[in-house]
């Protein structure tokens, strides 16, 4: 009896009669086994489980040397497709399936033979954390991005390690890259942008609430899945830039040691390329950016990395090829890629504040200025205009920022943060402190 | 020489942790207690040298009579002596003791053995009567060598050792009815008809959260007891992985044909 020449799951061997034992082809690995061998599992997947235990030789899997020699290279049955209890999927040739690759390392499209359910699998480049404090950062910074949970951010769930490298597990989102639509589509509509830059920055809500900054937003980190009937979903994909934006005690820093720069040119904000620290107000600018390119299928600015870099520092804006993009959609941009970052939104949650107004602009065909814009988004901004100049004095330093008793000198550390954000702001013309007589106007600080 | 290893407290699994190691050193001098340790590694994986000795054309009866008689050359400590000493793999001794023992046996030899009343106790006897029904149910695989076809069942039953021992754990912890309800997870392209999540955690009266930790500690336990079995049937520790790789090519050279 000839041996089963074809590849597919589920075959009947029927050898003498007496019984049916079913063939399966493992989704995983490509091993065919018996359903009914033990526990129904395939044999190899299990065996390879137990590979590189506590006792084991360095012949255990090595992410590193899969990573050098790609995986194509290799024969379909390696061992080194498995990362603990995921398992690289392939596809009919055999050869895993990437989703993407960079600096950091490649993504794949796994199986978790656990919760028998694909996921994201990305193998972090050795080079990237070559050295063992940057490692101990990012394996703590890993952590936090898997603290995060939101509708709009494809959970981290799982940091590995193999010998010296790291790889982590997401969630695997359906769709297609935000990129690939925009290349499908030439540009997107402008209520589908502005929906897609609602969820993201929704998204960015929550990487601020968990102190991190993104550092990598653009369209191929974007995954969207258009549904019948126009809704669409978005999701923020690949933490792996993100970093603290506090610094934490002791020698506990950022990633500093990863490199200055950190990103995407073309989607990268000013203070990213100027090396200074950066916060949730950077994925603010890359989300502009991204913005953009869904309203005209391009970015605002392009070249060589050099060139690009020194556009985005100094450059203005190539507004004028706006043609048939409604204004408000424009003004919106305009705030969002401001190269001073104090007149950007200030987080988030300011531009989230600050669309509906967008939208409903948009839809009444009327226009827009930027002062209502960031009118709207000021509970959460110390970014303050001269149209709002007669609401800056009380109402907004109100007294209740400064000390109860005039006695009191320490502290103050946030009202002298306000009052130097406010003098560096160009639309602010007057500042009032109001207190009580001897509270310290005069000297503040 | 204290060959029960066990760490586990309890009878259940007094020779679990038996390593060939051990095994093959108390039988060069003789230790007491080496015949049931021997006897106790011998019954996990004496199937795949039946149906070596089967597939080398000998009919069902002669098969039993030399896998039986091997088991008893082995005992007489007459195949120690012939282990390599560079050799230290359990699979690998078995295998080449029973092509040497095959060799040289003779029919006549044999029928000496059996005239002579040898009681065989050590083998399970229920076993040898169901050999057979499970050899006739496995598919040949004809570009394979026989060797490669003995390594993928060796794989096979010391995957279902470790299941077992897996099983009886979880038994001996009163949790019996969480390992029956989710050992069919661990199956990616499982065919039976699986409950949901939700329905195993109302079984189970856990969260669903719990329901995956449960599930993925249920195969790392699995994993571990494997390379536990591994371990046992290697002399040197750093070979457990060369072993394991060694099973999965058979493995998968086998493509399937191979029952538990």
């Amino acid at each position: 009896m000839k041996t089963d020449p074809g590849g597919v799951a589920n075959e009947r061997g029927n050898v003498t009669g007496i019984l049916e034992h079913e063939i399966r082809t493992c989704p995983a690995c490509g091993t065919k086994f018996s359903a009914s061998g033990a526990a129904g599992v395939c044999p190899v997947c299990i065996l390879l489980g137990a590979v590189g235990g506590e006792s084991a030789s360095s012949k255990a899997p090595d992410v590193a040397s899969a990573l050098e020699h790609g995986f194509e290279q290799r024969d379909p049955t390696s061992v080194s497709r498995r990362f603990e209890n995921y398992e690289l999927m392939v596809d009919e040739r055999g050869t895993p399936i990437e989703l993407g690759r960079g600096a950091m390392g490649i993504t794949y499209k796994a199986f978790d033979v656990d919760l028998r359910c694909p996921v994201t699998l990305k193998v972090i480049n050795k080079r990237y954390v070559g050295e063992e404090s940057a490692r101990r950062r990012f394996l703590r910074e890993a952590r936090a991005a898997a603290s995060l949970h939101h509708t709009n951010v494809a959970s981290v769930f799982h940091l590995g390690r193999s010998g010296p490298d790291y790889f982590y597990a997401m969630e695997f989102v359906e769709g297609e890259t935000l990129e690939s639509l925009i290349k499908r589509s030439g540009r997107l509509d402008t209520k589908l942008a502005l929906e897609i830059t609602t969820q993201v920055a929704s998204g960015l809500a929550a990487v601020h609430k968990e102190k991190l900054v993104h550092r990598d937003i653009k369209p191929t980190n974007i995954m969207v899945r258009l549904e019948d009937g126009g809704a669409v979903t978005a999701k923020i994909i690949d933490l792996g830039l993100a970093k603290a934006t506090v610094h934490e005690t002791g020698s506990q820093t950022a990633i500093s040691a990863l490199g200055g720069f950190a990103g995407t040119p073309e989607f990268a904000s000013p203070e990213q390329f100027a090396g200074v620290a950066v916060d949730i107000r950077s994925d603010l600018y890359s989300l502009g950016v991204t913005l953009w390119q869904m309203l005209t299928g391009r970015t605002p600015f392009e070249g060589i990395p050099a060139e690009v870099m020194h556009q985005h520092l100094h450059a203005p804006l190539p507004l004028s090829r706006f043609v048939g993009i409604a204004q408000p959609a424009v003004v919106l941009l305009e705030v969002l890629l401001e190269k001073d970052p104090k007149r950007r939104f200030q987080s988030p949650a300011g531009l989230l504040k600050a669309m509906p107004t967008i939208i409903n602009a948009i839809e009444k065909g009327s226009r827009i200025t930027r002062q209502s814009l960031q009118n709207k988004a000021a509970p959460d901004s110390y970014a303050i205009t001269r149209s709002m100049a007669a609401r800056v004095g009380p109402k907004k330093i109100s007294i209740a920022r400064l000390p109860v008793t005039g006695s009191n000198f320490f502290g103050r550390e946030a009202d002298i943060g306000f009052l130097d954000e406010a003098w560096a702001n160009r639309h602010v013309n007057v500042a009032t402190i109001v207190a009580w007589a001897g509270a310290g106007k005069v000297h503040p600080g | 020489m204290n060959l029960d290893q066990s760490s586990r407290e309890g009878g259940v699994d007094r020779f679990r942790t038996t390593r060939w190691d051990i095994v093959l050193l108390s039988a060069q001098s003789q230790a007491v207690g080496y015949k049931e340790a021997l006897a106790e590694l011998y019954n996990l994986y004496w199937y795949p040298l039946y149906a070596f000795v089967r597939r080398r054309g000998h009919s069902p009866e002669d098969a039993q009579d030399l896998t039986q008689g091997f088991f008893l050359d082995l005992l007489e400590r007459k195949a120690f002596t012939r282990v390599d000493q560079q050799n230290g793999k359990f699979r690998s001794f078995l295998l080449a003791s029973l092509r040497h023992y095959l060799a040289n046996e003779t029919r006549s030899a044999l029928s000496l053995k059996r005239g002579a009343h040898i009681e065989f106790v050590y083998l399970d006897m229920q076993n040898i009567q169901n050999a057979e029904n499970r050899y006739g149910r496995e598919e040949p695989i004809e570009a394979l060598t026989p060797e490669k076809i003995f390594d993928a069942r060796w794989a096979m039953a010391l995957l279902g050792e470790a299941r077992k021992r897996l099983s009886l754990e979880y038994s001996a912890e009163g949790r019996a009815a969480t390992f029956e309800a989710l050992i069919d997870f661990l199956d990616p392209l499982n065919s039976k008809k699986l409950p949901s999540y939700d329905q195993v955690a109302d079984q189970l009266n856990v969260s669903v959260a719990a329901i995956k930790t449960l599930i993925h500690r249920l195969r790392k336990r699995y994993t571990e007891l494997v390379r536990e079995e591994i371990s046992r049937t290697v002399s040197n520790a750093s070979d457990v992985d060369a072993e394991t790789h060694e099973l999965c090519e058979a493995l998968i050279a086998a493509e399937g044909r191979i029952l538990p």
